[in-house]
């Protein structure tokens, strides 16, 4: 089932506006993406640490939230040591391991996850709507974020009748398998299910029509700019100046590789 | 097919902004408040039957259908599917804000380009369509694994070896990417035929 997990809560990280974390979380995403050494990011690593404590949320699920990468960097740690090449750390008739392959292997563990949890800290512990809002405040255009927010306002309503089908068609005994059949009666389902959306938009469009949509969503919540945003957008700006100088090897810090 | 955050090179990150920026500025531009309802609707669907397993042997994979949605969106599938995405990152952590653009334009500039090679042969009868559906969706993913690819030997040269590793794996979704195409473009052309272009 589809659930907004971390989105309520009471916590330093919840009680900044939207427009805050979204930015926060934009701009540290930018600049961790572009380092390219280890003490940069294992200071990114712990920043991102440190912001999922103060959003309170678990480090089991967090964790749990952390396997989505997992099987990427497993094929990544099987095969970049093999193929990069560089002074040779262990080696037998067939295999050899390279450094190269596995500091690269290293720093992209580093990376997503720091910038994995990063997102998860600012960005989804606040609801997808006031996401869009935030991201309207930020000078997308008005359109797409209106996309955003139907998308967001029907996925949970067309996963109810995906889910729907699916039992509908478990109870006429559908067993899924490798065959002709089976990728057809997914179709047809699929089929089924865009032809049901497209009829509801229809439906939808119409009431919105009724109710005056003039291509304006309006937020029952209003967000405004305290002086705890702007303590921690400071703090953010500072901290990405600190990566950006070690990663310039300007800042040295005592060495761990 | 998602690329991971932290992977992607600053100019490979650059070049997927642009290209995304460009695709979804044309389809919001063709996108008029007549059709948002439904383009959020179809984005929405996108979404839901992406989370969809079907097996393949003994593993299983989930679909992609951009190539379907390119044929009943043209260009608004690049704001259709960006929004998909974001909706992913929050909701999945697939992918955050920084390989947005990338992954939008792995998905999307293929769907556009089937809709365009594919979608005038829809409309004859019999093999012709529908070989043209099997070959709008085998050839959507196939150009989605490629660009997927692509992005990540720019990124780095040492991705040569997990880059083919991807682009392989995804050979049997390609088939069965264009079976379903071609079976839910069939449906859909006896059941909805003004949905298809």
């Amino acid at each position: 089932m589809l659930q907004e997990n971390f989105c309520r809560g009471e916590s330093p990280i919840h009680k900044l506006s939207p427009r805050t974390r979204t930015l926060a979380a934009i701009f540290l995403a930018f600049v961790v993406a572009l380092c390219q050494t280890i003490p940069p990011l294992l200071l990114a690593l712990a920043l991102s640490f440190i912001l999922i404590i103060a959003a309170r949320i678990n480090l089991f699920k967090a964790g749990r939230r952390l396997l989505v990468i997992a099987g990427f960097l497993l094929l990544i740690w099987l095969v970049l040591p093999l193929t990069c090449g560089g002074p040779v750390i262990w080696q037998n008739s067939f295999l050899e391991i390279g450094r190269t392959g596995i500091t690269l292997a290293l720093l992209l563990t580093l990376k997503t996850s720091a910038m994995l949890l990063i997102f998860l800290a600012l960005i989804s512990t606040m609801s997808t709507a006031d996401l869009a809002h935030a991201l309207h405040s930020l000078k997308l255009p008005a359109k797409l974020v209106l996309l955003l927010l139907i998308t967001y306002r029907y996925i949970f309503l067309i996963e109810d009748e995906l889910q729907t089908m699916l039992r509908a068609a478990k109870i006429r005994n559908f067993q899924p398998n490798t065959s002709l059949h089976c990728y057809k009666t997914y179709a047809n389902l699929l089929g089924m299910l865009f032809v049901r959306s497209a009829e509801r938009a229809q439906r939808v469009h119409k009431a919105m029509l009724c109710r005056g949509f003039d291509g304006r969503f309006h937020s029952l919540t209003e967000y405004h700019d305290r002086a705890q945003d702007y303590f921690f957008l400071s703090f953010i700006l500072i901290f990405s100046t600190i990566l950006a100088l070690s990663e310039l090897r300007i800042v040295v810090f005592p060495a761990i590789l | 097919m998602h690329i991971a955050e932290g992977v992607l090179s600053g100019p490979v990150i650059a070049a997927g902004f642009a290209v995304a920026a460009v695709g979804t500025g044309i389809g919001l531009k063709k996108l008029d408040f007549e059709h948002i309802a439904e383009t959020g609707i179809l984005s929405a669907t996108f979404f839901v039957a992406s989370l969809v397993h079907v097996p393949v042997g003994p593993s299983s994979a989930h679909l992609i259908l951009n190539g379907i949605i390119g044929l009943l969106l043209g260009w608004a599938a690049f704001p259709a599917i960006a929004v998909a995405l974001l909706l992913q990152a929050v909701f999945f952590q697939f992918g955050g804000f920084t390989t947005l653009g990338v992954n939008t334009t792995v998905m999307a500039l293929p769907a556009v380009l089937c809709f365009y090679m594919f979608a005038p042969f829809l409309k004859k009868t019999g093999k012709t369509a529908a070989a043209a559906a099997f070959a709008c969706g085998f050839t959507a993913v196939f150009l989605s694994a490629l660009l997927l690819g692509g992005a990540l030997y720019f990124s780095d040269e040492n991705f040569l070896e997990v880059a083919t590793i991807a682009i392989s794996t995804h050979i049997p979704i390609m088939i069965i990417e264009g079976l379903i195409t071609l079976f839910c473009i069939g449906f859909l052309k006896k059941v909805r035929p003004e949905m298809l272009p």
